[in-house]
């Protein structure tokens, strides 16, 4: 609003205070005194692992586990091992890709047309609502269990474990990318759409170019957790690390498994340090 | 079918559109506009800031629905149509927002031919997006912009001013026979302004296209289209050939509006309170 010049305009007081400030304090308030019993109720009494007791069993613990294990045919082991698991990862993922990115393109609301033009018609939210209700279902149950009735009907072995993974983390990425989708910058594509331009045109012309590095950063998140699930159904007889590690761990060698578990850090470290060159080549 | 190469011709009746969640006191976006745009005119629309012009463009559009009222573009109703009616009917129009709609990381020359979309399949703008398919088309709209050494840059680094021209650019490659530019001269220096301006209704007039422009610069819209239409409030207060223009009338459609909003041609008036208009910006 123009003031000044010394115009018949009354000057308004700014105001005294931000109108926003109540319910911020409320929720403040409130978020703590829900956090509190909860910390009581879980008896959160963290002070308790640095007592000379416990400090003791921990080192007699760790000790066990240096030096890592170097012999050469367990190493040639361990790499076979590793192999299988990424490949079950990756194998994983990448049916995940193909299960989330339709459905993905179907549930996200940046693509809607009739929206253009005041709310969603009817008809296509309840079909954007249908996708997101499949990939909630994917994805309540956790992989372990899908692993465990796979096994029973394909057998032990690599398959059931890549389609645990691709079931369960399908329903994640399909989720999180059609609300990364949502939260690009709307002009652009809704311009597309109001000009006549087809939905999937508009992804590829505006959505994507803007949203890229968002989604290929998540997609190399999820296929490292997609490594560490693939480690915890091994336990389930998926087969690779986590399978080496189960037989290290039963029979209580402890060195093996600490050079598992190094092996395993370092293969995290380089899904990160893809992921950050990813980010910084797609920028 | 000769429909396809003509004009548009765009007719409001008695449209009002309010936007959802505006309180009751405050006046409706457009109020019972009547407007008769006949094929391949070139007309300007001013007005103060809140008039209205945003809203007249988005609705001839089908980019906002009418509360009240009908849209008729070239005879018929775009919303009595199916979707893929109005699909095909969105494809006959053009329209360039206030604000480019170019995504950041995205090469000119893509941003550019993405105006030819309505008329490309599925799978020749997937090619397009790997090699671009019309790189000569793509150049010689930008030259007529004085942008042609830009082709390959990334839309993120060019100017604001730069921006604009290019999504201006976008209209000569469009299959479109409406063009609806929202101020496209905005960020522009007057030079620029004036080729820009004068390059969209050269094309505008070659493929026989309706031209209708709202904006600020009042002064250049007089010189420039032969018909101005004047919105104030919400409704049409103006609407004559430019040269019938009179300082009176714009005056008028300036009034009662504070020093710092009125463009620099009109007389100042003394400044009063604005009525509270709500606003939702694309």
């Amino acid at each position: 609003m123009a003031n000044g010049s010394g115009s018949a305009v009354a000057s308004a007081r700014a105001p005294a205070r931000d109108p926003a400030w109540r319910g911020r304090v409320a929720w403040l308030v409130a978020g703590c005194v829900l956090l509190w019993p909860m910390f009581v109720l879980t008896e959160f009494r963290p002070w308790q692992m640095l007592d000379s007791r416990s400090l003791r069993v921990t080192a007699r613990f760790l000790a066990g586990f240096m030096p890592p294990a170097l012999g050469l045919e367990f190493l040639k082991q361990v790499a076979v091992e590793t192999w299988r698991t990424v490949a079950i990862a990756t194998a994983g993922i990448s049916l995940a890709l193909l299960l989330a990115v339709p459905l993905a393109l179907l549930a996200t609301a940046a693509l809607s047309v009739s929206s253009l033009a005041g709310r969603m018609a009817a008809g296509p939210f309840v079909v954007r609502q249908a996708a997101r209700a499949l990939m909630v279902a994917l994805r309540t149950v956790p992989e372990l269990v899908w692993a465990l009735v796979f096994v029973r009907v394909v057998g032990l072995g690599p398959t059931s474990g890549v389609l645990a993974i691709a079931l369960t983390y399908g329903g994640m990425l399909g989720k999180v990318f059609a609300e990364i989708l949502e939260s690009c910058d709307a002009h652009p594509t809704r311009t597309l759409l109001a000009n006549g331009s087809g939905r999937l045109q508009a992804f590829f012309y505006s959505l994507l170019p803007q949203a890229a590095p968002e989604l290929t950063s998540y997609a190399i998140y999820r296929w490292e957790c997609a490594i560490r699930s693939s480690v915890v159904l091994g336990f389930v007889g998926a087969g690779g690390l986590g399978q080496l590690m189960d037989g290290s761990l039963r029979m209580l060698r402890a060195s093996e498994v600490s050079t598992i578990l190094l092996v395993f850090i370092g293969l995290v470290a380089l899904a990160d340090g893809m992921s950050a060159w990813l980010r910084r080549s797609l920028r | 079918m000769t429909s396809d190469v003509r004009g548009l011709t765009l007719q409001l009746d008695q449209v009002s559109v309010r936007y959802a969640g505006t309180p009751s006191q405050t006046r409706a976006a457009l109020q019972q506009v009547d407007l008769q745009i006949g094929s391949g005119e070139h007309v300007a629309i001013v007005g103060p800031s809140g008039a209205g012009k945003t809203t007249l463009l988005q609705v001839a559009a089908c980019a906002l629905r009418a509360r009240d009222g009908r849209v008729l573009l070239d005879g018929e109703d775009p919303w009595a149509l199916d979707a893929r009616g109005r699909r095909r009917v969105r494809g006959r129009l053009f329209l360039a927002p206030q604000v480019p709609p170019l995504p950041p990381r995205q090469r000119v020359v893509t941003a550019v031919l993405a105006g030819r979309l309505p008329a490309m399949s599925l799978a020749s703008s997937l090619r397009s997006l790997l090699v671009p398919s019309d790189i000569a088309g793509a150049y010689a709209a930008l030259a007529s912009f004085d942008l042609a050494e830009r082709l390959f840059d990334r839309v993120d680094r060019l100017s604001g001013g730069e921006r604009q021209r290019v999504s201006l650019a976008r209209a000569l490659l469009t299959p479109a026979r409406l063009w609806l530019l929202d101020e496209p001269l905005s960020g522009l220096d007057p030079v620029r302004a004036a080729r820009a301006l004068q390059v969209m209704r050269e094309q505008a007039q070659r493929r026989g296209a309706t031209l209708v422009a709202a904006m600020h610069q009042v002064e250049m819209a007089l010189e420039t289209f032969p018909r101005v239409v004047g919105l104030r409030d919400g409704a049409v207060c103006l609407d004559s050939p430019a040269s019938q223009v009179s300082p009176e009338a714009l005056r008028r459609l300036y009034a009662h509006v504070p020093p710092a909003q009125q463009p620099d041609e009109v007389p100042a008036e003394p400044a009063a309170e604005p009525a509270p208009v709500a606003m939702l910006w694309r």
